[in-house]
């Protein structure tokens, strides 16, 4: 009876120490395969942290050797929406994370988005998946493939939901319309320094100087 | 003086027809407009009056208004920039002081009269009734 509690108790421990999902090492990048150099993480984070901070839009990348590690699962889509969930990419309220995961071993990738996107980028991921990432890939270039790829697709859904965020233009209104306001002020004060405060004389005078209403001649005489 | 008493009633109807006769063979229009005084801007004044009678954007804006202001002693001929341009430099202040020549001699009727006939003949030598005719006609092609 000992020896089965003990079994089972090891038994437990092995299953649950192979199955279950890596934990996150970064809020970036975990990249357990070690595939990624370093300018390429230092690329990459910095890309995600300002995606993120654009478009609220959390992006992960995980690089594993292989997802049989983890336990016996067939589809690497599976292991990707295991780890999405654990992890909990993104945002709990709208579920609009990202999650790429690449599998080296496996020799494949998944990208793993949260239910805000409803699919709508199935296309292009079909699209950078084969041209930017695995075409990096079959060369070697598996960091520069990740880059590459997260670039594309941080551009299409930027240029997608490009609402033009008013706050990023605030300074540039606001620069604009002090700039008028100042050179309206300079105007009225240069007059009224040439006028000496008559500044009502002098548009009197400017106005009626170019009046269109000013036509015709007269010659007059006394008598 | 006042502006009622400048003309007696012979003159006004010899402006009347002299006037009318201008306007008969001319197109343009001259008025004649008498009152106190022009103000502290008679150029205004005149500019004032000029449109009171309707008389300016007229076809060739050569309207002529001949003005006088009986208590400063003033009396001018007005016009439009279109008979300006038409006439010498000089006539619209000879056509003045020729007026007033006049009325120093106390000949008011004839003096008006007279700046009536020179302002007509200018009128119909540079804005002949055919010219408006042939104006309109020329927008008509067939």
């Amino acid at each position: 009876m000992r020896v089965f509690f003990a079994f089972c108790i090891f038994f437990t421990a092995f299953i649950s120490g192979f199955c279950g999902v890596p934990p996150m090492e970064n809020l970036y990048i975990t990249d357990i395969a070690g595939i990624i150099n370093e300018p390429d993480r230092e690329l990459i984070s910095e890309m995600l942290r300002a995606f993120e901070k654009k478009t609220g839009i959390h992006t992960a990348v995980l690089t594993v050797n292989s997802i049989s590690d983890y336990g016996s699962y067939l589809w690497i889509s599976d292991f990707a929406s295991d780890v999405f969930d654990t992890w909990g990419v993104g945002n709990r309220k709208y579920d609009n994370g990202i999650l790429l995961v690449v599998a080296v071993k496996d020799r494949t990738v998944n990208f793993h988005m949260g239910s805000a996107f409803r699919g709508a980028f199935s296309r292009d991921l079909r699209e950078i998946t084969e041209k930017y990432m695995l075409a990096f890939f079959s060369v070697g270039e598996v960091s520069r493939g990740i880059y590459e790829g997260l670039r594309e697709l941080v551009r299409r859904i930027s240029s997608r939901s490009a609402a033009p965020d008013i706050r990023k233009f605030l300074p540039f209104v606001l620069a604009a319309l002090l700039l008028i306001m100042s050179a309206f002020t300079i105007r009225y004060l240069r007059d009224l320094i040439k006028n000496k405060g008559r500044l009502k004389h002098a548009d009197e005078n400017s106005l009626s100087s170019k009046d269109a209403s000013e036509f015709g001649r007269a010659g007059i005489a006394g008598f | 003086m006042n502006p009622e008493e400048l003309f007696r009633e012979e003159d006004k109807l010899a402006i009347q027809s002299a006037i009318d006769s201008a306007e008969a063979s001319a197109v343009g229009i001259i008025r004649l407009h008498v009152e106190k005084t022009a103000g502290r801007d008679i150029m205004k004044r005149l500019r004032d009056v000029f449109n009171s009678y309707g008389m300016r954007d007229s076809t060739f804006n050569n309207n002529v208004l001949i003005y006088v202001a009986v208590r400063d002693k003033k009396v001018a001929v007005f016009a439009d920039d279109g008979f300006v341009s038409a006439v010498n430099d000089t006539f619209l202040q000879d056509t003045a002081e020729g007026i007033a020549e006049g009325f120093k001699l106390g000949e008011y009727g004839n003096a008006v009269v007279g700046a009536v006939r020179s302002i007509a003949a200018e009128m119909s030598r540079h804005f002949p009734k055919e010219n408006l005719k042939k104006d309109i006609l020329s927008g008509v092609s067939f």
